[in-house]
C-alpha cells in the first residue's frame, strides 16, 4: 500500500503545487466585474456612477443622471459630454496597473 | 508562502490606510471646508489669484497625476503658511507646517516628497509599499490658471469664512452656492491588489490543508501502529505536526525582518510585521486544527488495521472537484464581456470600412493643463478650439460624429423625466458634420446656408419625410439642449442663440459615424447639424478632445494630420504639452481587439488550467475508488456488472455537477460558459471511459 499511497501523494501535491502558483498569478484575473456603484450628489440629487475594471484588465467609469448634463473619464479616456438621460461610458485598457475613474457633472 | 502574502497583505492595508489619510489632509481641521472653483472666466483668474494667495487662509489642492501608467497625488498649498497644518500618519509625521513654511520661502520649482523628472526636493516624504507616490508643491503665484481646483480651506473662523466666500463669489461673478458644490470626483482603483492578496492568502490555506491532509495520511501506518500501543490522539497530532508548529513561529522574526528590508520602520514601527506573522501562525494553526479534526473522525481501530481512509480522501477530492466546478462557471463570466465586444469591434470594422483611413484621436495628457480629466478646468477645450478654428475649412480637416437614439433610449430619457420639452416618439440618428465635410461627401452643398452656419447660426438639416409631430418634438428638444450652459463658450451662438431648421431631399445612405448595433451606420435621413466653430454648443466645444471613436475632429488622411500636428503649429497652440496622438480608425479598433484578446487568451488560460486540474482531481478520485474498492470492484465484474454499474456513482457525480454547472451558466446568460460546460463534460466522459477501459484490461492481464 505504501508506494500506492506514496505515489498518490506525489501527484497530489504536484497538482496542489501547481493550482497554488497558478492562481496566485492568474486570480485578479478572475475577479473581474468588480464594478461599484455610487451616488454622488451634486446639487441636492444624486448621480449615478459606476466604475472599476471591467473586465478585469480595464479601467472603466459610467454616469447616467437625467438631471444634468454629465460626463465620465476612465483613466485618460474621455466620454464626451452627454445630454441628460444619456448615458457616459469611458473605459481603458490598463493591464495591471491602477483603474481611476472620474465624475463630472455641469 | 503564506507568511509572505500575510506580510504583503497587511503591507497593502497600511497602504490603503495611508492613501485615506492623504485624501482627509485637511478635511479634520476645525473650521475646515471645501470650495469647488471652475469655469473662471479668464480675466478674473489673476485678480482671484492674487486675492486666494494674499488672503488669511491656508489653502490645500489634492490633484491625482496620471503620466505613463504612473499615478501620483499631487498636494497643492499655498495662501497664509502660518496657518499651515501638517500631515501626519499615526505617529509618523509626513511633513510639518515648519516644512510648508520652508517651502513657502522656496521657488515654485521646489517641491516636498519626489516629482517627476526635474522638481527638486526638499525632503522625502516616507511612504509604504502599495502606496501612490505623494509630494507637496507651492501654487504658483505667477500662473493665474493654476488657481482652479477643488480646495480644502484651513485656518478661518466661521466670520472669517463668510467673508471669504463672499469675496471670491463677487471676484468670480460666480453663486456662492455654486462655489460650494462638488461637480467632479474621482477614485483610485487598488482593490485588485488587495484581492488578489486575500484570495491568495485563501487559496495558500486551502492547499497547506490538502499537502497536511496528505502528510497525515502518509503517516496513517504510524499512528496506527502508535494507536495500538496506546498514544491518545492528542499526543500524537503534537508529535505529528508539532515541527510545523515550530517552523511557523520561527518564520515570524524571518517576517518582520522582511518587512523592514521592505518598508522601512517608520510606519508604527515593528507592529504590522509582528501582527502579520502572528496572523500566519495563527492561519497555520487553523489548518492543523482542520486537519486534526478529520483525524479524530477515524475510529482507533481502522487506523490500528491500516484502512485507506476513504472518507476523508473523498471528502478532499470531492470539495476541490466542486470548487473547480464553480470555478470554471466563475471564469467564463469573465471571459463573456470580452468576447462579446470583441463580436462588436469586428461589426465595427466591417461597417465602418469607408472611413478606416481617417484619423481619429486616441490619445492625450494633461500635460500643463492639470485638471483637465477632473474636469476643474476647461483650459485644453480652449486650446483645441482655437487650434481647430485656425484651421477650420482647410481640406480633410473635418467634424464628423453621429448618435443614434433608439426607441429605448428615448423611451429611458422620458422615464428619467429629464427635459422639460417632450421627448421625440420616433427613434433617429442625430449627426454633426463640418461644412466641408457635407460638401467633400456630396451630401450637402448650399453655400448660402453653409455661410449662415459659419456667421453663428446653428443650422439643423432635417429629413423631407419627417412628420409633424416628430419635428416639432425634435426642434424643441434640440433647442433645449443646445441653449443650456453657454456661459462657457465664446462664439456667435452663444451670443445670439439663433437656431434655423431646414429641410433636405433624402437621396442616397448617408455614413453617419454611429456604433449602434440596431441601427446601420449608412441612413437615408439622418438629422445634421452643420457644425462650425461660431455655432457650437457647449457640448461642441468641451468635446473636441473626446478620445474615444465618437471624438469629432477627424483628418481624412495621414499626410493632412501631419500639416496641422507639426511641433510649430502644437506649440502656438499651447498643444504641445498635451501630446495628442492620431491614430486611422482601422488602428483605434484593431488597438481595440488586440487588448480585448490579450484579456481572452488570459482567461482562456485560466481556463484551461481549471480544466487540467479538474482532469487531474477526478482522475485522482477514480484512482482512490479504484484502490480501495478493489476487492469489491473485481467481484462485481465476476458477476458479470457493466462497468457502467461500477462506475455508476462516478458518472452521476459528473453529470450532476456539470448538470448543475449548465444551469448557473444559463441562469447567467453565458454563450461562452455553456460551451466550455460542454467541453469540460465531453473531457471528463473521455477521461472516464479511458480510465475504466485500462482499469479493465489491467484486470483481465491479472495485475
Amino acid at each position: 500500500m505504501s508506494s500506492q499511497m506514496i505515489k498518490k501523494a506525489m501527484l497530489l501535491t504536484a497538482m496542489m503545487t501547481g493550482l497554488s502558483l497558478g492562481a496566485e498569478a492568474i486570480v485578479p484575473v478572475k475577479i473581474e466585474a468588480r464594478l461599484r456603484q455610487a451616488s454622488p450628489k451634486f446639487k441636492g440629487y444624486r448621480i449615478s456612477w459606476a466604475y472599476g475594471r471591467k473586465p478585469a484588465l480595464y479601467s472603466y467609469s459610467a454616469v447616467q443622471t437625467g438631471r444634468f448634463k454629465h460626463s465620465a473619464t476612465a483613466n485618460q479616456t474621455y466620454s464626451g459630454l452627454k445630454r441628460k438621460g444619456v448615458r457616459a461610458v469611458a473605459q481603458q485598457y490598463v493591464g495591471w496597473g491602477r483603474a481611476t475613474a472620474y465624475w463630472h457633472c455641469q | 508562502m503564506q507568511s509572505g502574502l500575510c506580510l504583503l497583505l497587511a503591507l497593502f492595508l497600511l497602504s490603503q490606510h495611508y492613501e485615506n489619510t492623504v485624501k482627509d489632509y485637511g478635511k479634520e481641521e476645525a473650521g475646515a471646508f471645501n470650495l469647488y472653483i471652475d469655469q473662471v472666466a479668464d480675466d478674473k483668474l489673476e485678480p482671484l489669484s492674487d486675492f486666494l494667495l494674499s488672503s488669511k487662509a491656508f489653502l490645500i489642492k489634492k490633484e491625482i497625476q496620471q503620466k505613463h501608467q504612473v499615478t501620483n497625488i499631487k498636494i497643492s498649498v499655498g495662501g497664509n503658511f502660518n496657518q499651515a497644518i501638517g500631515l501626519s500618519f499615526g505617529h509618523l509625521n509626513l511633513f510639518e507646517k515648519t516644512d510648508l513654511q520652508q517651502l513657502a520661502n522656496q521657488p515654485t520649482d521646489k517641491i516636498i516628497g519626489r516629482g517627476q523628472g526635474t522638481l527638486s526636493s526638499l525632503k522625502s516624504i516616507p511612504r509604504p509599499l502599495f502606496a501612490s507616490n505623494i509630494f507637496v508643491s507651492q501654487i504658483p503665484v505667477d500662473d493665474a490658471k493654476a488657481i482652479l481646483g477643488n480646495y480644502t480651506v484651513v485656518g478661518l473662523n466661521g466670520k472669517q469664512q463668510a467673508y471669504f466666500i463672499k469675496q471670491i463669489a463677487k471676484i468670480t461673478g460666480q453663486s456662492e452656492a455654486r462655489l460650494r458644490q462638488q461637480r467632479s470626483g474621482a477614485h483610485i482603483d487598488s482593490s485588485s491588489i488587495g484581492l488578489t492578496l486575500s484570495i491568495g492568502l485563501g487559496v495558500t490555506f486551502i492547499v497547506l490543508v490538502i499537502l497536511l491532509t496528505i502528510y497525515l495520511i502518509s503517516r496513517f501506518k504510524e499512528i496506527g501502529i502508535l494507536t495500538l500501543n496506546g498514544w491518545a490522539k492528542y499526543d500524537i497530532l503534537k508529535v505529528t505536526f508539532g515541527g510545523y508548529i515550530e517552523f511557523g513561529v520561527v518564520i515570524v522574526p524571518i517576517n518582520i525582518l522582511l518587512g523592514i528590508f521592505i518598508s522601512g520602520l517608520q510606519f508604527n514601527g515593528i507592529w504590522t510585521y509582528l501582527i502579520s506573522g502572528i496572523m500566519s501562525v495563527i492561519l497555520v494553526l487553523l489548518a492543523i486544527l482542520l486537519v486534526s479534526t478529520m483525524l479524530c473522525f477515524v475510529s482507533d481501530l481502522k487506523l490500528i488495521k491500516g484502512f485507506l481512509p476513504k472518507k476523508m480522501l473523498y471528502g478532499l477530492g470531492f470539495s476541490v472537484y466542486g470548487l473547480l466546478a464553480v470555478g470554471l462557471v466563475i471564469t467564463s463570466t469573465g471571459l463573456e464581456g470580452p468576447v462579446r465586444q470583441i463580436k462588436e469591434n469586428t461589426r465595427l470594422l466591417t461597417a465602418w470600412q469607408p472611413v478606416l483611413d481617417y484619423q481619429t484621436l486616441k490619445k492625450f495628457e494633461e500635460g500643463q493643463n492639470p485638471g483637465t480629466l477632473a474636469g476643474t478646468t476647461h483650459a485644453f477645450s480652449e486650446e483645441i478650439y482655437k487650434w481647430y478654428q485656425a484651421m477650420e475649412g482647410a481640406t480633410g480637416v473635418y467634424l464628423a460624429t453621429g448618435e443614434y437614439y433608439s426607441k429605448k433610449q428615448l423611451q429611458e430619457l422620458k422615464r428619467m423625466d429629464a427635459y422639460e420639452t417632450t421627448v421625440p416618439a420616433e427613434p433617429f440618428t442625430l449627426a454633426s458634420f463640418s461644412p466641408n465635410y457635407l460638401k467633400d461627401h456630396g451630401i450637402y452643398n448650399n453655400q448660402a446656408v453653409i455661410n449662415r452656419a459659419k456667421a453663428g447660426k446653428r443650422i439643423y438639416l432635417i429629413p423631407e419625410s419627417i412628420s409633424n409631430k416628430q419635428l416639432k418634438a425634435i426642434k424643441n428638444w434640440l433647442i433645449e439642449n443646445d441653449t443650456a450652459d453657454l456661459e462657457q463658450v465664446k462664439n456667435t451662438f452663444a451670443r445670439q442663440r439663433q437656431f434655423e431648421f431646414i429641410k433636405y431631399p433624402e437621396r442616397q445612405p448617408i455614413f453617419t459615424w454611429t456604433n449602434h448595433a440596431d441601427q446601420s451606420v449608412l441612413t437615408k435621413s439622418p438629422i445634421m447639424l452643420i457644425e462650425t466653430s461660431q455655432n457650437m454648443s457647449v457640448n461642441d466645444y468641451v468635446n473636441l478632445h473626446v478620445n474615444t471613436l465618437e471624438g469629432p475632429l477627424k483628418f481624412k488622411n495621414e499626410r493632412i494630420l501631419k500639416m496641422y500636428t507639426r511641433g510649430k503649429v502644437l506649440k502656438q497652440y499651447q498643444l504641445a504639452d498635451n501630446k495628442m496622438k492620431f491614430v486611422p480608425v482601422q488602428q483605434y479598433i484593431n488597438g481595440l481587439r488586440n487588448d480585448l484578446r490579450f484579456t481572452i487568451y488570459l482567461f482562456m488560460g485560466v481556463i484551461g488550467f481549471v480544466l487540467l486540474i479538474l482532469a487531474l482531481t477526478l482522475i485522482a478520485l477514480m484512482l482512490i475508488y479504484s484502490v480501495a474498492n478493489e476487492k469489491i470492484i473485481f467481484v462485481k465484474r465476476l458477476m458479470g456488472y457493466s462497468n457502467l454499474k461500477i462506475y455508476a456513482w462516478l458518472v452521476s457525480l459528473v453529470c450532476g455537477v456539470t448538470g448543475l454547472q449548465v444551469i448557473s451558466v444559463l441562469y447567467l446568460h453565458l454563450d461562452i460558459g455553456l460551451k466550455l460546460c460542454l467541453v469540460s463534460f465531453v473531457l471528463q466522459m473521455l477521461l472516464m471511459v479511458g480510465f475504466i477501459k485500462v482499469k479493465g484490461i489491467e484486470k483481465l492481464k491479472g495485475k
